[in-house]
């Protein structure tokens, strides 16, 4: 273990651990950008910087070792300079449109320029000559002027996902998120539940709602065992997008699959099946429950008793819970007769 | 200002405004060794001017300079140079505001203290430096919307790694892709200068790392084992290598020696559009690299391998064909070649001619030579005891090699102390976990021998008396402190020698008291024949040194040879002039307080046990895991730095 002070506050961490996480342990507040838990440290956002007494200059409390007896400082006039100045920076040729940013209300480059107080966009001189709104998957929208560059996208992309289809490319100010050459986007939209800023949207649905408007629910994916969670966002009892913001919690961490994050529209789909149906002289007719199962019980007695168990066969959805899966296979074996039972994992 | 002498370079301030000087109070080089002459530079450690270049525009060079360079990941960079680099030019074009210096200066601090790398971080202290001595002609010209000349530039970056790096590989870069994860990218990078990067990645003898800048903070970053561990994911995980693959085609070239500056100059070639022939005395690939490093450093699967890849890319290499036996240099010169390039090496062993030496004796051998018997699977003479002399890299490799084929004890004897040792220390340390004793400050006098048969060498204990010309200090006899020590095999590993013999017959060839090949200088061309240019390279031109020297040289050699063919010029390339000035402006500086905690430490390589490794020619070493190489990487300070040069 190692012992050091921030703030004045003793902190003691494991060897190896960074100066942002010792202070993250003893509950200080280093201002972060670029940083996320679940990823390595990227460094590009520059506002984690302290002060650690007998170094020269400022260090990027991200990515620096904590060392024994180090005395760091997180907060200084210098390093408050610092920090907006960079905040500043970012703002350079950032289009102010955070009326009608998806982002806007949950923006960390918003909350940040307010909590540092930045009122100004120094002088924008040239835009950063980046395409503006494309898509770079059919799920996703990238507002490339609004990106600052913290490659958190990036970085998720390779790291967490094992995709690497983006990258920074480009140099200096003309820098831009573009595609990596031979690599392909998987959309499972990592990159989007990173994106601090408005750079990265949803492009499923047209409508939308401000963060204060719409409610979270947070839910378990359906779709395969891993029990995924994620926030429905929903407004006016209708499901307008899928988001993951707590980047912590188990088992995903924040991470979802295409299919989680995008594939939740058969909920209001028209096509879907709401009312039992049954089909009668040739046609598919509404009816009741308890109609629907009273000619399913007939039926497949009839089959029974003609054909013997064993023509009857059961498949269920691997998308049920496994105690209705239970009592499906259960019902099979012992009410049917038969072992012909399955579900559509196998397949 | 054309008659202004400044220079904030280094510690030093220079400043005719202030006291008459002329250029010579700066000690910078001021011309490329091609002959430019040059007005100033700005760079790393400040900015200097002599000649007829305004510092405010050489300012506005150098931002245009960060700006196209900054790799787009840290915002001070970023934007922040180009919001430096519009105020420099509206200044530099008289149409500067008056809060331009301002915006400046605050900036720079924030490029200086906060950018992530080196590159923003020395462009800061650069920029401050003219703002803080040419403030006042700033406020003129933005008061008088004065605007400057324009001078040409010079733009170059380096880091000190780079610049110490023979082939100046692009370190910074693919290190930074390792920690990113990006293990493939990172190999494709390294092959666009090396050929080799298994190979080097195993025994070079890493000049990155003693210059590297993170050796001021916790020691350096394991350079060498992070290019290992890229080269061998590539193999482990199968994936395709990104190379090209082709047929022989274009005009010829020949290749002496099939070794690494002769593949390196043939994988060059190939890629510049040539069919490159490489004329290779022995039996496989890699000249020195694979008869003079033993498989348990440098496996001979790994080099067959790399060099396979090198002839898939359409480089003919003819094994068992010897220059100077089986062809006339002659020949190559005069047949339809348009260019040859020799990279021969250094391939003879040589003694020290003492007392009772002599090749038919049982037992006694010169170090390449016995390295060579070895590496060719040649039944070796083993015994109990073996007696290696020397304190080079090739002493050890003898010595250890001499272990595992057999001899129980083996002791390597050095003249001088084990400080002096020329021998890597790792690789010493390595020796000496291995058992074999190391006796320092003695000398062989006499190889004793009966019947045919070595019994014994007879040795004196020197001491160290005053420092030499290389300023180590002579080793001095002891008179009267003479032993021998018994033994059945005596190895002389003090050097090796060049094989002329191969160039016998070639008068125009200039050769030293070395026996080195005598080249021009960068431009790597030893003598020009009816037409066809004579390109040299590797240890026979250098005399034996490095394996990353022969790679750097064989990659030159190629340039130069299309420069040749392609303009019938033979100056030299404008980026290995830069290179050398660069490395004349010294980038790293041992004393740099670099302003990091010490708080990390440099991974160490895995070794095979020692019982383990001793009874085998297989690889000691382990690499790095994907964590490791990981973590390593991330030690990097990424000390990137821009130069402008101002073109008198």
């Amino acid at each position: 273990m190692i012992n050091l002070t921030i703030d004045g506050t003793p902190v003691q961490v494991e060897k190896g651990q960074t100066i942002l996480e010792a202070a993250n342990s003893a509950g200080i507040r280093i201002p972060t950008m670029c940083w996320m838990k679940k990823m390595r440290p990227i460094g590009s956002c520059r506002m984690c910087v302290v002060e650690v007494e007998g170094l020269g200059k400022p260090v990027s409390a991200c990515d620096t070792m904590a060392a024994a007896d180090m005395k760091v400082t997180t907060q200084s006039e210098l390093l408050h300079g610092m920090r907006r100045d960079a905040l500043s920076l970012m703002l350079v040729g950032h289009p102010l449109d955070c009326p009608v940013c998806d982002k806007g209300g949950e923006c960390v480059l918003q909350d940040m320029v307010w909590e540092f107080g930045v009122t100004e966009q120094p002088t924008p001189g040239a835009q950063p000559t980046r395409d503006i709104e494309r898509y770079i998957s059919p799920m996703i929208k990238q507002w490339a002027d609004r990106c600052v560059l913290c490659a958190r996208c990036v970085t998720a992309c390779k790291e967490v996902k094992g995709i690497g289809c983006i990258e920074i490319k480009g140099n200096g100010f003309d820098s831009y998120i573009g595609p990596v050459e031979g690599v392909d986007c998987i959309s499972c939209g990592e990159c989007l539940s990173v994106c601090p800023v408005g750079a990265l949207t949803d492009g499923i649905r047209d409508e939308k709602a401000r963060i204060w408007q719409s409610k979270r629910i947070t839910t378990t994916c359906g779709y395969c065992g891993v029990g995924c969670q994620f926030d429905l966002n929903v407004l006016n009892d209708k499901i307008i997008r899928v988001t993951t913001t707590d980047h912590d919690k188990l088992p995903n961490f924040g991470s979802l699959c295409i299919k989680g994050r995008f594939a939740w529209e058969f909920v209001d789909h028209p096509d879907r099946l709401t009312k039992p149906l049954v089909r009668r002289d040739g046609e598919l007719r509404e009816t009741t429950w308890e109609d629907a199962l009273h000619t399913a019980a007939k039926k497949i007695k009839e089959v029974r008793d003609a054909h013997g168990p064993d023509s009857i066969a059961g498949f269920a959805s691997a998308r049920c819970t496994n105690e209705d899966n239970y009592v499906f296979q259960k019902f099979f074996r012992a009410v049917i007769g038969t072992n012909n039972v399955d579900h559509c994992a196998r397949l | 200002m054309s008659d202004l002498v400044f220079s904030s370079w280094g510690d030093a301030t220079v400043d005719s405004r202030k006291q008459a000087v002329d250029a010579q109070a700066i000690e910078l080089p001021k011309e490329l060794s091609n002959g430019t002459s040059l007005a100033g530079i700005m760079g790393w450690d400040g900015i200097a001017v002599w000649g007829d270049s305004h510092p405010v525009d050489m300012a506005r060079a150098y931002a245009r300079g960060l700006s196209d360079n900054s790799c787009g990941q840290c915002i001070p960079c970023r934007i922040g140079s180009h919001v430096i680099l519009e105020a420099f030019e509206r200044i530099c074009s008289g149409a500067g505001r008056e809060n331009d210096a301002g915006e400046i200066k605050r900036l720079s601090e924030r490029l200086r203290d906060q950018a992530m790398c080196d590159l923003g971080q020395t462009c800061g202290k650069g920029f401050l430096d003219v703002i803080e001595n040419f403030g006042k002609e700033i406020d003129g010209l933005v008061a008088d919307k004065k605007s400057v000349p324009r001078s040409e530039y010079i733009t170059a970056t380096t880091a000190p790694c780079k610049s110490a790096c023979p082939a100046h590989l692009e370190i910074p870069t693919y290190v930074e892709l390792i920690k990113k994860g990006r293990f493939e990218d990172s190999l494709e990078l390294i092959r666009r200068d090396n050929c080799l990067p298994g190979t080097i990645g195993r025994v070079c003898v890493r000049p990155c790392e003693f210059d590297c800048r993170r050796s001021n903070v916790d020691g350096p970053v394991q350079i060498k084992f992070l290019k290992r561990f890229v080269a061998d994911y590539e193999i482990e995980r199968n994936r395709p290598t990104r190379l090209p693959e082709k047929e022989p085609e274009g005009e010829k070239i020949a290749i002496v020696g099939a070794g690494p500056a002769g593949l390196s100059c043939g994988y060059f070639l190939s890629q510049l559009g040539y069919a490159p022939v490489i004329f290779e005395a022995l039996g496989e690939p890699g000249g020195m690299a694979a008869v003079g490093i033993p498989d348990y450093r440098l496996p001979r699967e790994l080099l067959r391998y790399e060099a396979e890849l090198v002839r898939k890319m359409g480089v003919e290499i003819r094994y068992e064909t010897d220059v100077g036996t089986d062809v006339k240099l002659e020949e190559l010169i005069s047949n339809d070649y348009k260019a040859v390039f020799l990279g021969f090496g250094a391939r003879l062993g040589t003694s020290m001619g003492v007392e009772g030496e002599s090749d038919d004796i049982v037992g006694f051998f010169k170090g390449a030579d016995y390295l060579r018997d070895v590496a060719l699977g040649k039944d070796v003479f083993t015994g109990e005891t073996c007696i290696v002399v020397g304190g080079g890299n090739v002493a050890i490799d003898c010595a250890r090699s001499a272990l595992r084929k057999g001899f129980k004890n083996v002791k390597i004897v050095y003249r001088r102390s084990l400080i002096e040792m020329p021998a890597d220390a790792v690789e010493v340390q390595d020796a000496e976990d291995e058992k074999i004793e190391m006796l320092i400050l003695t000398n062989p006098n006499k190889i004793i021998s009966e019947n045919g048969k070595v019994t014994g060498v007879e040795v004196v204990k020197m001491e160290l008396g005053e420092p030499d010309d290389s300023g180590r200090r002579r080793p001095v006899e002891m008179k009267g402190s003479e032993y021998v020590i018994p033994a059945d095999a005596c190895i002389m590993a003090i050097g090796q020698a060049i094989d002329l013999d191969l160039i016998e017959g070639i008068e125009e060839l200039e050769t030293t008291r070395w026996k080195t090949i005598v080249i021009q200088g960068l431009n790597r061309l030893a003598m020009v024949k009816n037409g066809v240019g004579v390109f040299a390279g590797g240890d026979c031109e250098t005399g034996p040194l490095t394996l990353i020297g022969g790679l750097a040289a064989g990659k030159e050699a190629a340039y130069q040879i299309d420069r040749f063919i392609k303009e019938g010029s033979s100056d030299p390339m404008d980026e290995w002039v830069i290179n050398k000035f660069i490395e004349e402006l010294k980038p790293y500086d041992k004393a740099e307080d670099v302003g990091q905690p010490c708080s990390t430490e440099p991974a160490k390589i895995h070794h095979k046990p020692v019982a383990e490794r001793v009874t085998n020619m297989e690889e000691v070493e382990v690499g790095f895991t994907h964590e490791e190489a990981i973590a390593e990487a991330s030690r990097c300070l990424r000390c990137y730095r821009l130069m402008v040069a101002a073109k008198a």
